[in-house]
């Protein structure tokens, strides 16, 4: 086994990760410090297709024509802070970071990455409105590239025991993943985080339904769309009572009920704050859930400088066979619709580019998170890290 | 010791970082606070830090006022936010002490709470008066924070009567500053802390009956404002040893021959009983204070400086034995041609002339040609009177109705007076004399260079100190005072004033919160600024405890 001479040379003490992966001949190289922070701007809905919508049945009762537009706005709210449907608000956040790239012994060129993932559920008070945080979770993770392309598996295991026990005080644990993109192997690393985040979100869904926190009068919204890749189907009653509120979503989505015409042919519809789509259904191929989907204008498009911002995508797991069957009820749209629109006020102005169609309880959210990152700092220089070594590693002679 | 309870945490932030001068900390949400509130947080080697409170504001994440009006339905009047924009209020605190001298700036996260009343007085200095070395406690009022925690408030009096420090300075609109009720209730308390001292107050009654009865014990006084009074280690007394002396005013016999807002009956009654005596000025006993008269008069050229030379000591007027033959004398030096002088011309006689006949035709009676022996007249001369004062008296001097000029001439008089019984060493006189007088502004403008009073005055505050004169004085506008007599005071004190007198350059060193609150003091609050304070701070005090009654 070929050792690089920088190895040779080095105490135990001193070693960092970058001298163990040239242990390993992965030649790394390490990558300038850029975080990935803008993939959020990719629609989470890019990856559906119109074949997933369901045909000809729409996704509420009594069903009404698909370009029908109808304003949920009445002069007297019957709903406010006191009797809102919601007093929960979760989100999930990631900040990746790419570390250094490695070359595998099958000839491949792949990204080291890291990244912190989170998720927050904030509460507030019917009475005075206050916001509280009532569960946080954070970790941070490594992900390190094994079979196929990447590194041996028992490698891999060898390198994944050394980075955990030697930033184990940082929270940090590293996870092997799979590399299948020949193009772009870093989206494989991005779509592990993200759905390592997914867990998180489902983790503390799961705790708020096991402590009757939600329930029909204190139903949360997830920031984000609710089609969490890896839900268990016995814990889709978990979502019954979520209601998902996307705020960037895909304006081309064909929808074959309009006869393939895009969904954004009919947001321009949408002209009056209130306004609302009917429901559509949408079903995942492979995927027991079913959802209703509709699309409401929460900010008026007179102040905007683009016509259709300010119009949030809304979704809803349907759990019961009768929702599957005939969609959700008109008026419990029409209500959750309602709801949203009281969390209009306040707003994120001047705080976040996405305020038109953001709404201030998931602001709060994903920034008790952002504050409560770790330093991207130490994430960049993870390879420069002195590790904690225990006796001899394999390979590593 | 219990502690009260936790209010806030200490916030450093990458702007506003904690320094040894201050710290910025924010409160719990149902905590209220005030300006001059003192709190205390830990530091470094277990000690404690105490801070005043300077500064409060209220902050949210709101990047700007366009950001609220778009939160609240691009201007909806009507809308109650759903959920309230995050914000909290913070306070910046001045440090004012440390129990073990450190001056470490206080840690981020360390919880905030109301100091105790121990703390505040050690924070004070207070339980540093050492009254076994000649320092006494003076009461000075009450401190009063959010939290209903009442601390009495002490000065030193080494630092207030001498000899470390000398001099009083009080500012604030009439009638709502409440400085004259601030004085006498120092003066009070002097009186009963000090009374082993041998020390005399007088004091000038410049409006009204004002302070004509402080013998006389104040009947309307409640429970609470009795309390008060006690809460400053105070009785609700009336000063002892009180003697009046009205201005003499002609053809008043139902007056007691006083030129005075007092009651009649209440003159005649002190005449009689000797508490009470009418002063007069002579040509023959007061030539020499001619000058005090005048001391208003502008004289850039000295003119009337010289006639005064000459009056006094030129034998042309050594047969002057009164105020008419002065004036005939004056008279002739008016005339061309009758009595020739090289030095004054003519005309500045004339000037003279005329300035002295206005004011000794013109008054009601206090310059006599001699003193009247009639006992109904009770006339006496205010110097004599003066140099006889012993320690323990009170003397009021009424100089209400007097014209102006009269005043500087009263008020010349007294200090001249005392000020040569400390410099001859007059044998009985008190080893502190306070003098307390309002319209300082009167007797040492800001606008005048010379004057003869301000001379004086200006040899008091400069001086006096070691002289054993202390001047307790007030105004309206401090900054109408002569910038050496204010500051030469060792302790300001500072009532309800308005806008444009704080923008004043007298203003400028006191910061800008607690400036704007000084346009909104209640009566009987004040801020006080005294040597042994590391800070400014309000107090309040107790209404008077001697009678007072409103004008006839």
């Amino acid at each position: 086994m070929a050792t690089h001479s920088l190895t040779e040379t080095r105490k135990d003490q001193d070693k960092t990760l970058f001298d163990l992966f040239n242990e390993y001949n992965l030649n790394p190289i390490p990558a300038s410090y850029r975080s990935y922070e803008h993939l959020d701007d990719i629609p989470q809905d890019i990856g559906i297709n119109s074949e997933r919508i369901r045909r000809s049945t729409s996704g509420e009762y009594p069903p009404r024509s698909v370009e029908a537009v109808k304003n949920v706005r009445s002069n007297s709210p019957p709903f406010s802070r006191e009797n809102s449907y919601f007093s929960l608000f979760l989100d999930g956040c990631r900040r990746a970071y790419y570390l250094c790239d490695i070359a595998s012994a099958s000839g491949s060129l792949l990204p080291i990455m890291a990244g912190q993932i989170s998720s927050a559920v904030v509460q507030r008070d019917r009475e005075n409105g206050k916001i509280s945080l009532n569960q946080y979770v954070k970790k941070g993770l490594l992900l390190l590239p094994h079979g196929g392309r990447g590194l041996n598996s028992d490698d891999a295991n060898n390198i994944k025991n050394v980075i955990d026990s030697s930033f184990q005080h940082l929270n940090i644990e590293a996870k092997l993943i799979k590399m299948k993109n020949d193009e772009k192997p870093q989206n494989d690393a991005l779509t592990h985080l993200n759905m390592e985040m997914q867990n998180l979100e489902i983790l503390l869904l799961e705790q708020l339904v096991h402590k009757g926190i939600i329930d029909q009068r204190n139903m949360i919204i997830v920031d984000g769309a609710l089609q969490f890749q890896r839900i268990d189907k016995e814990k889709i009653s978990h979502l019954r009572y979520a209601v998902g509120l996307s705020k960037n979503f895909n304006h081309h989505l064909k929808i074959r009920t309009l006869k393939n015409r895009e969904v954004g042919s009919v947001l321009t519809k949408l002209k009056e704050v209130g306004d609302r789509t009917v429901a559509f259904k949408l079903k995942i191929e492979g995927d027991a859930k079913e959802y209703a989907f509709w699309y409401l204008r929460i900010r008026s498009s007179n102040a905007l400088n683009y016509p259709l911002a300010g119009i949030v995508k809304l979704e809803k797991v349907l759990v019961t066979e009768e929702e599957r069957e005939s969609g959700l009820s008109a008026d419990l749209i029409d209500n959750i619709s309602r709801c949203v629109l009281l969390e209009t006020s306040c707003s994120a102005y001047g705080l976040d580019f996405r305020w038109p169609s953001h709404i201030y309880p998931i602001y709060l959210t994903e920034m008790v998170q952002k504050k409560n990152f770790t330093s991207d700092y130490i994430y960049h220089n993870l390879v420069r890290h002195k590790l904690a070594l225990r006796g001899e590693h394999n390979g590593a002679q | 010791m219990a502690h009260s309870e936790l209010i806030g945490k200490v916030s450093a932030t990458q702007r506003s970082p904690t320094s040894a001068d201050e710290f910025s900390f924010w409160l719990r949400d149902d905590i209220v606070i005030a300006p001059f509130d003192m709190v205390a947080v830990g530091n470094a080697n277990d000690s404690i830090t105490i801070g005043v409170i300077r500064e409060i504001y209220h902050t949210t994440d709101s990047e700007n006022h366009i950001a609220n009006y778009v939160s609240h339905d691009f201007g909806s009047v009507d809308l109650e936010a759903t959920t309230p924009r995050l914000g909290t209020v913070y306070a910046i605190a001045e440090v004012l002490y440390n129990d073990k001298e450190v001056y470490m700036p206080v840690r981020d996260g360390i919880s905030v709470r109301f100091a105790s009343e121990t703390e505040i007085r050690s924070a004070l200095g207070i339980d540093n008066i050492d009254e076994s070395k000649g320092h006494t406690k003076i009461p000075a009022g009450y401190l009063m924070m959010s939290n209903d925690t009442t601390v009495p408030i002490f000065l030193d009096s080494a630092f207030l009567v001498g000899p470390e420090g000398a001099h009083l300075n009080i500012s604030g609109i009439s009638g709502l500053a409440t400085k004259t009720s601030y004085a006498m209730f120092l003066l009070q308390g002097i009186a009963q802390k000090m009374k082993k001292s041998s020390l005399a107050t007088i004091i000038f009654n410049v409006k009204g009956d004002d302070l004509l009865y402080i013998d006389q014990a104040n009947q309307d006084l409640s429970d609470s404002v009795v309390k008060n009074w006690q809460k400053c280690g105070l009785e609700p007394l009336p000063f002892e040893n009180v003697k009046y002396y009205f201005p003499f005013k002609e053809g008043a016999p139902s007056k007691g021959y006083a030129n005075t807002w007092c009651a009649p009956e209440e003159v005649v009654e002190r005449i009689k009983n000797g508490s009470a005596k009418n002063y007069i000025y002579t040509f023959d006993h007061d030539a020499e204070k001619i000058d005090l008269l005048l001391s208003t008069v502008e004289d850039p050229n000295f003119t009337i400086d010289s006639i005064l030379s000459e009056i006094t000591s030129s034998s042309a007027f050594n047969a002057v034995d009164d105020w008419d033959e002065l004036l005939a004398h004056v008279d002739a030096h008016c005339q061309k041609g009758q009595i020739s002088d090289k030095t004054t011309p003519i005309q500045s006689w004339r000037r003279f002339k005329r300035l002295l006949g206005t004011i000794v035709r013109s008054s009601s009676g206090l310059f006599q040609n001699a003193p009247s022996q009639s006992p109904e007249k009770a006339h006496t001369f205010l110097s004599d009177c003066i140099e006889g004062i012993k320690p323990g008296d009170t003397i009021v001097v009424d100089i209400a109705e007097l014209a102006e000029q009269e005043k500087c001439l009263v008020f010349g008089d007294v200090i001249r007076t005392i000020y040569r019984m400390k410099t001859e060493g007059t044998q009985d006189c008190p080893s502190r004399v306070i003098i307390f007088v309002d319209e300082l502004n009167k007797y040492a403008p800001d606008n005048i260079r010379n004057s003869p009073i301000l001379g004086d005055l200006l040899e008091i505050t400069e001086r006096g100190r070691s002289l054993g004169i202390i001047l307790f004085s007030a105004e309206q506008f401090r900054s109408a005072v002569h910038s050496r007599v204010k500051g030469n005071c060792g302790t300001n004190i500072y009532g309800r004033t308005n806008a444009s007198e704080i923008a004043t350059s007298d203003y400028r060193y006191i910061p800008k919160t607690y400036a704007n609150m000084m346009t909104r003091l209640n009566k009987g609050n004040l801020i006080i600024q005294h040597p042994l304070f590391r800070s400014l701070m309000k107090i309040a005090f107790p209404l008077p405890s001697y009678k007072q009654q409103k004008n006839k």
